[in-house]
Order: C-alpha cells, then structure tokens, then sequence
C-alpha cells in the first residue's frame, strides 16, 4: 500500500511527537500502571477485607432494615443516604451516609467498618496523581488530551507505518529494539489508546466544561448544566415520612425485570424534596446505570433515560464503564490490564528511544530507571502498608519511589538498577501474599483474595525472571566492553 | 456462536494483512483489500452479535489490537544483542533562553491549548441543530481531541507564535460569540 508524508512533516511530527512525549511521559507510565491495577478495583477491595461477609442480592426487607436503623439511631440525619447492593466483581453492601460508613450483613444490620486504603490509594493515584483538589483530576484530564495529541504526532512522525506493521525486533540495536516495541504496540492499540484517552480526559474536563457551559448558556448556574446532560431532579414537595426504599426495590422486577439494581440513593433525606434514586445495571449496554426515580412512597416517578433518552446522556454516561473495563466481565478486564501495562510500554519504550538517541548517558538515565522500575516496588510497599499499617497514605508509595531513584543513582548503571529492583520487587510481592495470608487466614484463599493473591506471586515471578533476563543481558554487554566516562 | 464467528472474522482479517505483508503468493495481490474487507465485516458481525452496538464495536475494537498484537508476537525476530557502551557524561544545564522558550511552550501547550480547546469545541457544537445536551456531550468528548491537535501543531510548528496567535484568536473568538 503506498503511503507517504512529506519528510517535513515527518520531522515536524517528530519534534512534537518527543517533545509532548518528553512532557507527559513518566505521569502517563504511572497513570497507566495504576489504571492497570485499577481495572480490578473491586477484587482489591475485597482483598483487603476478606472477611466481610459476600452475598448475591440484598433483599428489599433487608436493605430497608438497613436503611430504618440509620434513621432510627440519628433522626436528623440529612443529605444523601446511600445504599451500594451487591454487583458483579463485588458481592457485598454497604451504606454511606453522614452517620457513617459501613458493610451490611446480608439481613441489613450493620457490618464492619469499610477500609480501603490501598484500592483507594491507586485509584487516588489514577485519578489525580495523589494531588489534592481537583488539580490532579484536572492535570491527568490534560495528559489524556496529550495522549490525543501523541496519538496523531505518532502517526504523522511514522512514515513505514504499514512497512513496519508487523515487524518486532528483539535484540539487535536497542534503539531499533525500543522503536520497534513502541510502534507495534501503540499503532496496533491507537484504538484502545484514542478510546482511553477521551474519556480518561472527559473526567476532569468535564468539571471545567460544566462550569463554562453554565456560565455560557445558563446564566451562571453551573448545576443548571449537568442536569442538561445528566438529568434534573424531581421536584416534590411532601410531608416527610421514612422513605419506602423496600418498596422501590421491589418494583424493579416489574419495571425493568432484566436489570440489576446496584445502589439505591435517597437524595436530600429527611427534606421535603428527599426521594429515591435507584441506579440498576443493563448488561446490554454500557452505561454505568439507568437511574429510576421514586417518591418517598417508593412510588415509581420516571427513569432518567439513559438507556434510550438522548445519546448524549447516554455516551456520557457511558464514559466509566468503557474507560475501566467493566463490561462484557472478566476477559474485558483482563484484556483491559494488558492493554493498559502495553500503553505503560509505550511510554516507557518512547522516553528510552529519546535516551538511547542522545547517544550519552548521565544521571537522566539513572534516574529513569529507578523511576520506571521503582514503581512496582512502590506499589507493593503500598500494599504492604494497607494490610499492615491500614493506611493508604500518598508517602507509602512516593517514597519508596523516591529511593528507588536515589538508589539508581547512588548504583549509577540502569542495567543493574533495573535488575535489582524488579528482584527486590517480587521479594515484596511474595512478602505482601505472605503477610496476607497469614493476616486473614483461609479468607485469603478464596474468592477474590485468591485470585489478587495469585496475581501477585504470578507478578513475583514475571519480575524475578525478568531481572534475571535483564542481569544476564547486563552481563553480556559489560563482557563486550566497559562503559566509557567522560568528565 | 455470534462471539465466536466475530472473533473468527477478524483474526481472518488480521492474517490477511500479515500474509500480504510477508508477500505471501495467494495473499500478495488482494491481502491487503480481503484483510480491511473482512475487518470492517467482523466489525459489523461484532456490532451485531452481542446485546448491543456499542458493546459491540468495543469488542470489535479490542478483538483488532489483541488479533494484531498476536501475529506481531508471533513474528518477532530475536537477534544478538548489540548494545555499545555510551560515554558518561556530566548534565549541562540549558541555557536561559532555551529554559524560557520552553516554558512559553509550555503555557502555548498546557493553558493557552486547552482553554482554546474547550472554548472553540463548544463554539463549534452551539451552533448544531441539535437537542443541547447533546450538542454539550459533543463539545465535552471533542474538546480533549481538540486540545491534542493544538498541542501537537504547537509543537510541531517552527515558528511557535504562529499557531499561539491563532490559538489566542480562536479563544477570543470562541469566548466572544459565547459571551455575545
């Protein structure tokens, strides 16, 4: 197929396509490791407390028990009460309210306490970089428009795209090696990786988009602006009386007999406006979930739509679901994490690429290697607190990365530094399932923490055996020739 | 079955190309056109076969990257390493003016791209005759692709201040007919 671009756009291209690359490479890694974890956010959950108690469903009776003995205990409780129902990857309910947070045992009395930290560490991670604010939703929204911005530079900066389409060569020259790894994996995956991007950025644009829609088109009132999307509340004024959420969820099977109910929300409780909103999962289709409305009766109001109203509620609504993974079950997830760990190659591969064409090495090198291979470590060490310490503070993953840097500098060689921390990565990894195991017993070894736990030690292996790889690689180079300094 | 025959379809399409590709006889001469012929069939067969389109053309879209990254995979080469030791050097810093111009570039990419970006897509889509949450869903999903082809023409560009300058004129543009 002949297909050409003029050689100055090519250079162009490429002068952008490094610098953008340059710009946004390490965050991107990052975000995609995390975003890889993150996929599974639900079995991680459950491996950190193994022991609450897991059922299918939560019967009406059940929930509306739970939902009672809130009211009972803090009468004037207000705000929003939220029930989450047992759903796919996380057969367990809790209720989120201001009167507290916690599990429900399958007859809708109170569980234990709902502790997260590592889940809630990575996807803070994912999220926003562990930035507070919105800053960090914001910048990881602006690395998924520069991921845009890399998606179509790379293809203007590759003129054999279909030359090379196929082409995957290992060994030989590194910079060949590396371009080679980059471009199959992100030419093949543009799809994947266009999809990812749009709507990973969707997320923190979206809060800055609301705000200009509302100052542009109504007058100031930003909620004015989601709510054209998304949907405006009923407007209810009655005399206040304990919602009938048992009865809501009951008349699901005659509403929408094929989709799940997943939470059940009562929106301003205790007001005169409260009402219930009841979020039920369609298998169909991709949206996070349609939204049924009812009055505090628990008579049925109206859905939101956003299983047939307009397409552009539901491609919004539809953003979460296609951007983790979570449709079509576990293959879609499994899939999800290949791709993701293969866009953090692609960033990876890019930034080595840049090295290798410097043609010199110095503490830039040491730097990145530490950086790149310190994250797994950084992630275990993350974990490793979570079961340990219960805490998911950011310092548990930053400074153990910040070490992993020093350490590469203070080691001065990326081959070793490479090595050795994907060694000291899976001792981790086996140290996490241990400590694990031991902590929570044979709940450890079944169900979701199986297969979290299986992961790991699959993750422990690929690590150790790929330092080796890398050792034995770094062996054979130093055979050839020592490296040569210069002042 | 649906899945399966979908699946079927576009590792046939993925292999076409390959074989073209490697110059294969049968393949040499239709390859190429069979291989996209028979992707946009299994797009469709994807599109159709589960309970909905658009889970479909997401599987469609995951079945083409993992069928590719398989056949690429399978023709890996592995040859001798041949890695030279590079010279160490000690870091130069930039000088002050490279340090300036690249925060300007910077400020053009990040900021001054992005509010462009968001301003023109919803420009763009208020003048769709469209339902407006629609129109707003639009402006939302276009503003980051947006922003990636100013960051990307910011960058590319030789002379920076030209696609800055069109930049700027199409926020105060943007910004006007919104604000008007």
């Amino acid at each position: 197929m002949k297909f050409s671009l003029s050689p100055s756009l090519v250079k162009s291209s490429l002068a952008s396509h490094s610098w953008i690359g340059l710009l946004v490479g390490f965050l991107m890694y990052l975000i995609c490791v995390s975003g890889s974890l993150v996929v599974f956010s639900g079995y991680m959950k459950r491996w950190e407390q193994p022991a609450v108690a897991e059922f299918q469903t939560l019967a009406p009776e059940a929930a509306a028990r739970a939902y009672s003995d809130l009211l009972a205990q803090k009468p004037d409780i207000s705000g929003d009460i939220l029930s989450m129902l047992p759903r796919e990857n996380q057969p367990r309910a809790s209720l989120v309210s201001a009167g507290g947070v916690y599990f429900l045992n399958e007859d809708g009395s109170p569980g234990g306490s709902i502790s997260t930290p590592w889940s809630n560490s990575m996807v803070s991670l994912h999220d926003a970089l562990h930035i507070p604010s919105d800053w960090g939703l914001i910048l990881v929204s602006a690395i998924g428009a520069m991921l845009c911005g890399l998606i179509i530079s790379g293809f203007l900066a590759h003129p054999r795209i279909f030359r090379d389409a196929f082409n995957f060569r290992l060994g030989g020259s590194r910079h060949l090696e590396q371009a080679d790894i980059h471009n199959r994996l992100s030419v093949w995956g543009a799809p994947f990786h266009l999809v990812i991007a749009v709507t990973g950025a969707w997320f923190g644009m979206a809060m800055l988009m609301y705000t200009l829609f509302g100052n542009t088109f109504f007058d100031g009132d930003r909620e004015a602006a989601i709510a054209a999307i998304h949907g405006s509340s009923p407007e209810l004024e009655q005399q206040v009386e304990v919602a009938n959420i048992g009865r809501a969820i009951s008349s699901m099977a005659d509403i929408a007999p094929g989709a799940r109910p997943i939470f059940i929300n009562v929106e301003a409780a205790n007001s005169p406006q409260q009402y219930i909103l009841l979020g039920a999962y369609h298998p169909e289709a991709l949206i996070y979930a349609e939204q049924y409305r009812f009055d505090q009766a628990g008579n049925f109001l109206g859905k939101v739509g956003y299983t047939d109203g307009e397409p552009g509620k539901q491609v919004i609504f539809s953003l979460y679901r296609l951007h983790f993974g979570h449709y079509g079950g576990l293959p879609v997830m499994v899939l999800y994490v290949i791709f993701g760990i293969a866009l953090a190659a692609v960033s990876l591969t890019g930034i080595n690429i840049w090295l290798v064409k410097r043609r010199k090495r110095d503490f830039i090198n040491n730097i990145w290697a530490g950086l790149v291979w310190g994250t797994p470590l950084a992630v275990a060490v993350s974990a490793l607190a979570a079961i340990t310490l219960h805490s998911g503070a950011p310092g548990y993953f930053w400074l153990p990365l910040l070490a992993a840097v020093l350490f590469g500098q203070w080691l001065d060689d990326e081959v070793r530094t490479k090595a050795w921390l994907l060694w000291i990565s899976a001792a981790l990894l086996v140290l996490v399932t241990l400590v694990h195991v031991f902590l929570f017993g044979s709940a450890g070894l079944s169900g979701a923490s199986l297969v979290i736990n299986i992961a790991l030690l699959s993750f422990a292996i690929l690590f150790a055996c790929l330092g080796m790889r890398t050792a034995r690689r770094g062996q054979r180079v130093y055979s050839d020739s020592q490296p040569v300094r210069i002042a | 079955m649906g899945l399966a025959f979908s699946s079927l379809l576009t590792g046939a399409g993925v292999l076409c190309l390959y074989g073209s590709w490697r110059n294969w006889v049968s393949l040499q001469r239709w390859g190429t056109a069979v291989g996209w012929a028979l992707l946009l069939i299994s797009g469709i067969a994807w599109a159709l076969s589960p309970a909905s389109i658009e889970l479909g053309i997401s599987y469609a879209l995951l079945a083409l990257t993992a069928a590719a990254w398989v056949v690429v995979g399978f023709n890996r080469e592995q040859r001798p390493l041949r890695t030279p030791a590079l010279p160490a050097v000690k870091i130069a810093l930039p000088a002050l003016p490279t340090i300036a111009r690249q925060i300007l570039l910077l400020v053009a990419v990040v900021p001054l791209a992005g509010a462009a970006a968001m301003y023109t897509s919803t420009a763009l889509t208020a003048f769709l005759p469209w339902q407006q949450g629609n129109a707003l869903a639009l402006a939302m999903l276009l503003a980051p692709v947006l922003w990636g082809c100013a960051a990307y023409w910011q960058c590319a560009d030789s002379r920076p201040l030209r696609p800055a300058a069109t930049l700027l004129v199409l926020l105060a543009a943007s910004a006007g007919i919104l604000n008007l």
